[in-house]
């Protein structure tokens, strides 16, 4: 990267660290989490069978901190935050767990509730804002409709709040603007008339659902900008899904990495890149085509796999470059390399460590690997 | 230096923008407007830019998709511009397309023999050993086991798919392959595999591409030279080293900075959001002006973070500018079109930008 | 490349291959509702081809005087009944279903071909093709249909038509094919614009294929779906039609009978107490129609390689 633009100061990683400090107040137990979900499991009726879309995730979402939740395509990241929401389709359900927001659980709750508790204290922003937007009305009135709804707004108090919220979000022009349909703006303004559709409610969470992919990086910058301004003015708590390992580096606090359903890593961002736990992270990371290497990109073999077709035992050993007898057979525990951290791998400690696993045929001496 | 495989002279794809019962042609929209290029035998040129840039109608021109407004294409020294009919289809078979989004570009319909198959029969060609066994190689080559040539698009993963449409782009033995965002759909741990692919053919057959992407990261991996696009024209180009590493536009440093770097000390968002020269990304304000009407002398002046910056900048609102009065910038700016050319005599003759300022630009960058 | 290619290797599921062809007719074959259908509609052909395989009464031999201006219902000599004229139902149901079926046939054939040619030169030409189509198809759409059958009823009264099985339709199956290709014209044309943009038909532009080549082998097989959904209703308007087309002398021609005619007859007498008047030639209609219905979708599925797994 240009020296012009960047620094790669070590001060601003430590002023980030005791802003945060997030192992910090984790352990002394004070932060208490604004959205805790717990061993969720959301099956799909498919034609070809009951699919686990998302097995045994949990996460919990703390004021003023942002958590990233990465994944390829069908790893259930979108699915999960769905379930979250109470936006499930009818072909879905959630088979277990729990939900927490704000000590109750969510899931307990008929849809209808889940859903009106949502509106009020999560609230969505999804990538493809053009769709997410109604073509036939205004802007003010798509961003004021559940004020009217439910608090019961007069119309000069909404638009003068739909005013404000374009302010917010930094639209230039805000009180003309409210008047336009969703097609005058560009893909940029779109995503933040999505974003002050989202804080309309003041929510105390924002789950972000690839909000930028659509969109170039310059605009890019520009919204994960004011996503994070918002954020640490109001002290909400954020989650990130996105496939982007760029997109999180440079904005989340904590990170999920997921694949075929499951969270196999979790850890604040900082080790997690520095000294990634599961080979599945640590090969995502190398993959990326950066300044470094100009030879061939170390790339992670064969795809995702299907949710209907789950491989036997850990569900990335057919991919994996570390993969021993044990990963065919056992589904790997979430197991604790270190604090704060967790990785779903049998080999959790040695892979953050940097060592290979033992080979298969080497003598056991000193005890289990677990 | 090689010799160019494929040379761009001025060239200029206006579309016209019709208005009104009469349909008459109101203005146009300047969606590549005077670029030059030139893509040297078994290279990549990396071409940047943002959505709207122009970058993609640049690629459907020099593959013959779009017909330019003006200027040459020469493909081996060769002005393919305005050949005949049986001209163009000789140029087809020299510059070829890989698309970006695999789950579009092959016909559901069609099997995937049909559709590797389809160049020989729309050109007639009976290649050796039978169409057959031809498609059979093509999908070998691309890393896809012939037995498979019977199926189907959808039976295929994305990462497979595409290596369908590369396969397809292969079979008129084209000396030019123009990549148009080749993995941008594909998921992170696909998108390895396809690049790794593309350099592999490179090696093999010696290819030369011209890589069309907004991934600087991709486009920094696998180009040796780089070309970075701003409303229609070139506003940098040069050696990837030299434009990843002394970038000399302030377009080319904002679009730089803005690329989320995998390392997470390097925060994308600042606690204190700033435009100075090494705090962080710049983040660009607003989006790109439209290409219908871009504005007078540099088409970035209206989103330059420098030029407010720089000691030329006008004390006090341009009098005969209302429009631009806001912005105090140098006057150069908004009268004069900086031309495309050697700026900085340090990173060699084949670094060019077209920025006034581009030796204030790497003045500081130097000293720090 | 041994990368790359055991990478890509064997992920594919599904076993050896099979044409696609072969793939359509064994999916179809084991569903019964297709079964049932293809069982209608071969019945209703072989009828239409040899009435006189179901029945020995001729149409036109009607007992008047039995009848007594009254329509008879089931049993006696008559299977299914006579109609006020002492006409044998039976036998105007067989025999009504060969003008019927082949005006059907003949319109919504023909007009397939001229809407689908005229929407896919539109879509894909735009500029003063699609203006000339466009335009047309407006002022077809326009014209009330039935004043443009009487002026043709006039510019026909005096021509001998001969007496073939195709001249007894030949009047109504112009004037229904006249009006009834728009619908495909605009679906064809809506479905083309779509489809022309997607990247296969750029991808085949760039390796220099033909325009007819773009329109016929990418754009057509991925643009023609919505109109065969169209394909059984227009067919039930076709023979609805031709009942309406009759009222004005323009029908199917007398003595011929067709479902049409014996529909519009039959409806007077429902509320007589003769409902099988109706029922009867209406039952073989909505019969005929959602066979084709269902058998159009499933081929429909069948032939589309996204849906045969």
């Amino acid at each position: 990267m240009s020296a012009a633009s960047r620094t790669r100061s070590g001060a601003e990683g430590e002023s980030r660290g005791t802003r945060h400090s997030p192992s910090a107040e984790r352990s002394e137990g004070e932060q208490t989490a604004l959205l805790e979900v717990t061993d969720l499991a959301v099956e799909f009726r498919t034609s070809d069978g009951v699919v686990r879309a998302v097995d045994g995730l949990s996460y919990r979402v703390e004021a003023g901190r942002t958590l990233a939740i990465v994944g390829e395509s069908g790893s259930g990241k979108s699915v999960s935050s769905l379930a979250v929401l109470g936006l499930l389709p009818d072909t879905a359900r959630v088979t277990r767990g729990s939900v927490r927001l704000a000590g109750t659980d969510l899931l307990t709750l008929t849809r209808k509730e889940h859903r009106a508790r949502c509106g009020d204290q999560v609230a969505m922003v999804f990538q493809d804002a053009l769709a997410a937007l109604n073509p036939v009305h205004t802007v003010g009135y798509q961003l004021t409709e559940a004020l009217r709804a439910r608090r019961g707004l007069s119309r000069a108090d909404a638009r003068k709040r739909a005013v404000e919220l374009l302010d917010l979000v930094k639209v230039p022009n805000a009180k003309a603007r409210v008047k336009e349909y969703p097609h005058q703006f560009s893909g940029g303004m779109r995503q933040r008339v999505m974003i002050a559709t989202a804080l309309a409610m003041d929510p105390d969470v924002l789950i972000a659902d690839e909000p930028t992919t659509a969109l170039d990086v310059t605009v890019q910058a520009q919204v994960l900008r004011l996503l994070a301004e918002i954020q640490a003015e109001r002290q909400m708590g954020l989650v990130l899904i996105t496939h982007d390992l760029g997109v999180v580096a440079g904005v989340a606090d904590d990170v999920t990495v997921m694949y075929a359903g499951r969270a196999v890593e979790q850890a604040p961002v900082v080790p997690a890149y520095k000294t990634p736990a599961h080979p599945y992270t640590r090969a995502l990371l190398r993959s990326i085509p950066s300044a470094s290497g100009t030879g061939r990109l170390p790339v992670i073999p064969g795809r995702p796999p299907s949710p209907a077709a789950m491989p036997s035992g850990c569900p990335f050993h057919p991919r994996c470059d570390a993969v021993r007898d044990v990963c065919r057979t056992d589904v790997p525990p979430a197991m604790h390399p270190a604090e704060g951290r967790m990785s779903a791998c049998h080999f959790a400690p040695d892979i953050m460590a940097g060592r290979e696993p033992r080979p298969d045929d080497a003598p056991d001496i000193g005890g289990s690997h677990e | 230096m090689s010799e160019p495989v494929l040379e761009v002279r001025d060239l200029v794809k206006h579309y016209p923008v019709r208005n009104g019962l009469l349909r008459r042609s109101t203005g146009a929209v300047k969606a590549v407007d005077g670029v030059s290029l030139t893509l040297e035998r078994g290279r990549t040129l990396g071409l940047v830019g943002e959505s709207g840039s122009g970058k993609s109608t640049l690629a459907r021109v020099l593959v013959g998709i779009e017909a330019p407004t003006s200027g040459q294409v020469l493909v081996d020294g060769e002005d393919v511009v305005g050949l005949s009919r049986a001209g163009r289809k000789q140029l087809r078979r020299d510059v070829q397309m890989v698309f970006q989004d695999p789950y579009t570009s092959l016909n559901p319909r069609m099997s995937v023999s049909e559709i590797v198959g389809e160049p020989f029969a729309i050109h007639g060609i009976d290649p050796a050993g039978g169409r057959r066994a031809a498609v059979g190689e093509l999908l070998e080559l691309v890393g896809l086991d012939p037995d498979h040539a019977s199926r189907y698009p959808h039976q295929f993963s994305g990462g497979q798919r595409q290596r369908v449409g590369i396969a397809r782009a292969l079979a008129l033995r084209p000396k030019i392959l123009v990549c148009d965002e080749p993995v941008s759909a594909l998921d992170v741990s696909v998108q390895g595999q396809v690049i790794n692919l593309l350099e592999d053919l490179q090696a093999e057959l010696g290819l030369s591409y011209l890589f069309v992407a907004h991934d600087l990261g991709v486009v920094r991996h696998i180009a040796h030279d780089v070309a970075v696009m701003y409303l229609g024209r070139i506003v940098e180009q040069g050696p990837e080293a030299a434009v990843y590493d002394g970038a000399q536009h302030p377009y080319t440093q904002a679009l730089l900075s803005a690329v989320p770097v995998p390392d997470p000390s390097i925060r994308l968002v600042t606690p204190t959001p700033s435009v100075e020269v090494g705090g962080g990304a710049i983040v660009l304000e607003g989006d790109p002006p439209s290409p219908v009407d871009p504005p007078s002398g540099c088409p970035f002046h209206t989103r330059c973070w420098l030029a407010p910056a720089l000691p030329d900048a006008r004390t006090a609102p341009s009098a005969d500018r209302p429009e631009t009065g806001l912005r105090l910038i140098p006057t150069v700016c908004e009268t004069e079109q900086p031309a495309l050319v050697v700026r900085d005599g340090s990173a060699g003759g084949s670094h060019v930008a077209a920025c006034h300022f581009a030796r204030e630009l790497v003045a500081p960058r130097v000293r720090g | 490349m041994s990368e790359a290619a055991s990478a890509a290797a064997g992920n594919v599921a599904g076993t050896a291959s099979r044409t696609l062809a072969t793939d359509a007719w064994r999916s179809l074959r084991r569903r019964p509702d297709v079964i049932i259908s293809a069982v209608i509609i071969v019945f209703f052909v072989v009828m239409a081809a040899f009435p006189t395989l179901f029945t020995a009464v001729s149409p036109r031999h009607c007992v008047i005087g039995d009848a007594k201006t009254r329509p008879q219902g089931f049993g006696n000599q008559f299977p299914l009944g006579t109609d006020s004229f002492g006409c044998d139902t039976l036998a105007q149901l067989a025999h009504g279903s060969r003008p019927s079926l082949l005006l059907a046939l003949v319109v919504v054939g023909t007009a397939l071909v001229i809407g689908v040619t005229l929407g896919l030169l539109a879509g894909y030409y735009l500029g003063w093709v699609d203006f000339l189509v466009s335009r047309t198809v407006e002022v077809f759409l326009v014209i009330p249909y039935l004043l443009a059958a009487m002026l043709l009823l006039s510019l026909f009264k005096n021509v001998e038509l001969g007496s073939g099985a195709f001249a007894t339709i030949m009047l109504p199956a112009i004037v229904l094919t006249l009006f009834g290709w728009m619908g495909y014209a605009r679906y064809v044309r809506a479905s083309v614009l779509e489809a022309k943009n997607l990247d296969y038909v750029t991808a085949a532009r760039a390796l220099g294929a033909s325009d007819l080549r773009i329109m016929f082998r990418h754009v057509l097989p991925n643009a023609i779906g919505p109109v065969t959904a169209l394909v059984p209703t227009a067919i039930a308007g076709v023979i609805g039609a031709e009942a309406v087309l009759a009222f004005l002398g323009i029908g199917v021609r007398p003595p011929a009978i067709s479902w049409g005619i014996m529909i519009e007859n039959g409806s007077s007498w429902v509320l007589g107490g003769y409902p099988h008047m109706l029922l009867l030639p209406l039952g073989c209609l909505l019969a005929t129609v959602l066979a084709l219905v269902v058998l159009g979708d499933a081929l429909r599925d069948a032939l589309d390689p996204r849906l045969t797994a």
